[in-house]
């Protein structure tokens, strides 16, 4: 059940009706149709995928107990390594197995060996990655003592299930999510339009920007033998927003959706493309997982303590790691490695957090030293997505050799120039829109706010009326993936 | 809560309706099938594929024969002969018709099928596309229809990029493409690289393809008469189509007695223009339809059926 289709529409309609008018008395009931809601909403996927997130769940609910019940330190560990082991074995099992057999074959033919590798041949259950990474935060909270062991199962399980970011995060915290879920909840006006008004421009992320960028997109990558270097700068570059428009629509639809019910979500990408470095892009682009990243890896690794050595290898362990969570392809492990990179210089010379607040904050336009500065980290992070979107690094490396070769002086062709232009148009008025509201938490949050109430409905007719238009395009969200 | 509900509703009805509405304004631009799944049943047919989507003009045939055609040919991926196609001829007849005409067109390609499964009926490839999935065929605005072929596109029902496809509504399909030299041959050349690596090579004559094609006629016989035809084409491709199915006319033979007719043009390859060597040019799809016209004609003039074809 994809967030826009109208099957989604239907189901989201039907639980927010029983949510505030049926189960609206009691707290229990209210929770246990989110549950409810929740199980049905991912068993639309694969209903068999159902009995390992339950089983992941009452795995990290009860060794959770246990951790907080042992009287020794031993018994303790031993839970919270158990918990630990069998969540990395699952999502190890399903994500990673294959990989690593095929990796190892390819490394041991080099020395002229022949093996046979043992390979699995199953699919992956969506959102693991997602809800292993939300069990996994509660268990070492609950081992550090950071929080307190949950007893209330369906509490825990709607902070692992909740359904709006169950298959694609906000990788959510339970010291952030759990306290929600275990209070009374009230209708409150202004929050549910908000979040409508975020849902809306996640729609119009998704299927106006992400969903035809695609179109053009998978024609360059998938073809990339046929195309010159500027050809595939601009399918690069059409990748770029095809990701942010599906990655931050998808969340933009899934914090307005929880806001619907009274919940907040973790913000997960505040205009990154915006950023003015790559350190401030990775502080506004996927915020969940690079906050989890941060706080469950890089500082137990010793963080910026110890020195700059001891800074520099964290930071590649963690976008090395990072990488790698998004999938089983060196593609990936590649990307990460080359973020690092791009880190670095302001990881060695302590400039990393230089830029904090958003660009030009208060004034209309950038300056011409923030507008090269953005267009320079824009451009470093559109060179790495070639990477993330190959199937493979030889196809990466075609398409960089291509890309800097003479062709790149070439006019770029399309096989349907009008539709490119119009797309273009499209991103053109969407990052507009993004400008303007880059200081809100979303950019329609306090876009138009300010306009006479014709003008702001005719604008939010328009954007409804254009994503019914581009609709139907029935692409997944990239990050369903992984 | 109340003005949540009120406001939320009344913006999802408006733009609902705007939308609804917007659908109702989808035409022949939109796509090369849409305007054959709207309109009434019809008293008399054009079936085949895209050689007489784009090669028979229905109202070329209605002036000269006095009464309403409709071209409801798709492409050789979409109308085959086999069941899907049959059913939504039924659908798209009106059962009522007793004195119909019916121009069946025949091609060795429009009863074949993949070497893997000839006579599968449930590994036909047009079972998963519009001719199988649309339920309904008379509809207009058929919503069915625009929303499982149109996802994504909707916009194109005002902004169309492509000029080169026109829907009639009378089912005629209008090619406008480039007719120079090169061009032509470029195409033609594709074309015959197309059928010679693709067609060819991965098709054989499907039994149970010629089988519905039987059914075809024999249930548009009940209907009125079925004037079987072949379509000329270039003669580099009828070359390649007598070598993957030299047995095509003696298959044809088999028919006669079920037809009221058979006209066979490809005695007259050279005498037209083509776009890409299979389809003919749109000028020559003029002059086709008048003498198909005119034979249909002299058929009922002489009240004799024979086959014209040596």
């Amino acid at each position: 059940m994809l967030f826009n289709t109208i099957g989604f529409a239907i189901f989201l309609t039907i639980v927010f009706f029983l949510y505030w008018f049926v189960a609206n008395k009691n707290l229990i009931v209210q929770n246990s149709l989110l549950l409810i809601s929740s199980y049905y909403f991912y068993s639309c996927w694969d209903w068999r995928f159902l009995f390992l997130l339950i089983f992941s769940t009452l795995l990290d609910y009860f060794t959770g107990i246990k951790m907080s019940e042992s009287h020794t330190k031993v018994s303790k560990k031993f839970w919270f390594w158990l918990s630990i082991s069998i969540n990395l074995g699952f999502l190890g099992i399903f994500k990673y197995y294959n990989f690593f057999a095929e990796s190892f074959t390819a490394f041991v033919e080099n020395f002229g060996l022949k093996v046979n590798p043992f390979t699995l041949n199953v699919i992956l259950p969506v959102g693991i990655s997602f809800y292993t990474f939300h069990g996994l935060s509660y268990v070492i909270d609950v081992y550090k003592e950071r929080i307190k062991a949950e007893k209330n199962f369906i509490d825990y399980a709607v902070f692992v299930s909740f359904f709006p970011l169950l298959v694609a995060g906000p990788i959510e915290r339970a010291t952030h999510l759990l306290p929600q879920i275990q209070k009374k909840r009230i209708f409150v006006y202004s929050k549910a339009i908000d979040g409508l008004r975020q849902i809306l421009w996640g729609l119009f992320k998704k299927v106006v920007i992400a969903d035809q960028c695609a179109d053009f997109a998978n024609v360059f990558f998938n073809n990339a033998e046929n195309y010159a270097g500027s050809s595939l700068l601009v399918g690069a570059i059409f990748f770029a927003f095809q990701i942010y428009g599906d990655f931050s629509g998808y969340s933009d639809i899934a914090l307005g959706t929880a806001r619907l019910f009274g919940i907040e979500l973790l913000k997960n990408f505040s205009y990154p493309y915006f950023s003015r470095d790559i350190a401030e892009f990775w502080r506004r682009w996927h915020i969940s997982l690079s906050t989890w990243f941060r706080d469950y890896l890089y500082i137990p690794l010793g963080g910026s303590k110890g020195g700059n050595w001891m800074k520099i290898r964290n930071t590649f362990i963690i976008f090395i790691v990072s990488g790698f969570w998004h999938g089983a392809n060196w593609t990936f492990i590649v990307w990460g490695l080359l973020n690092a990179l791009f880190i670095m210089p302001s990881i060695v010379m302590n400039n990393n957090r230089n830029n904090l607040e958003i660009v030009a904050k208060g004034n209309l336009l950038p300056s011409l030293k923030e507008l090269l500065q953005i267009s320079f980290t824009f451009l470093l992070t559109v060179f790495a997505w070639i990477f993330f979107r190959s199937e493979s690094l030889a196809k990466a490396f075609q398409i960089i050799s291509k890309i800097f070769s003479n062709s790149i002086l070439t006019v770029p062709i399309f096989s349907e120039k009008g539709k490119a232009l119009m797309i273009v148009f499209f991103i053109a008025v969407f990052m507009l829109i993004e400008w303007m509201g880059r200081e809100g938490n979303f950019a329609l949050e306090r876009f138009g706010l300010k306009w006479n109430k014709p003008f702001r409905w005719g604008f939010y007719f328009l954007l409804g009326i254009t994503i019914l238009l581009f609709s139907g395009n029935k692409q997944q969200f990239i990050y369903f993936q992984f | 809560m109340k003005a949540f509900l009120i406001k939320t509703t009344v913006y999802i009805l408006v733009v609902g309706l705007t939308f609804i509405i917007t659908l109702s304004f989808a035409d022949g631009k939109v796509d090369q099938f849409y305007l054959r799944f709207t309109g009434p049943d019809m008293d008399n047919l054009i079936i085949g594929t895209s050689r007489s989507a784009q090669g028979i003009l229905p109202s070329t045939l209605d002036d000269e024969l006095n009464r309403k055609f409709f071209n409801f040919s798709f492409t050789i991926a979409h109308s085959p002969y086999g069941p899907v196609y049959l059913n939504s001829i039924k659908k798209k007849l009106n059962t009522n018709a007793k004195d119909g005409i019916f121009i069946v067109c025949v091609d060795p390609w429009s009863i074949s099928a993949l070497k893997e499964y000839p006579n599968d009926s449930l590994k036909f490839g047009e079972r998963s596309l519009c001719l199988a999935t649309t339920k309904e065929v008379n509809q207009y605005p058929n919503f069915e229809y625009l929303f499982d072929n149109l996802g994504g596109k909707f916009y194109e029902i005002f902004f169309r990029f492509n000029n080169e496809l026109y829907l009639h509504k009378d089912g005629w399909l209008e090619v406008t493409i480039p007719m120079d030299k090169k061009s032509v041959n470029d195409r033609i050349n594709q074309k015959i690289k197309d059928y010679t690596n693709f067609n060819a090579a991965k098709f054989c004559y499907s039994k149970l393809r010629f089988l519905y094609l039987k059914k075809t006629i024999s249930f548009l016989k009940n209907h009125g008469k079925v004037i079987l035809v072949r379509l000329p084409l270039h003669q580099e491709i009828f070359k390649i189509e007598q070598k993957y199915m030299p047995s095509f006319n003696e298959k044809i033979t088999e028919l006669l007695p079920i037809v009221d007719s058979y006209y066979d043009m490809t005695h007259e390859n050279n005498n037209f223009l083509y776009t890409d060597g299979n389809h003919l040019y749109k000028e020559s799809s003029k002059v086709v339809s008048k003498k198909i016209s005119d034979f249909i004609l002299k058929l009922d003039s002489s009240q004799t059926i024979k086959a014209n074809y040596k």
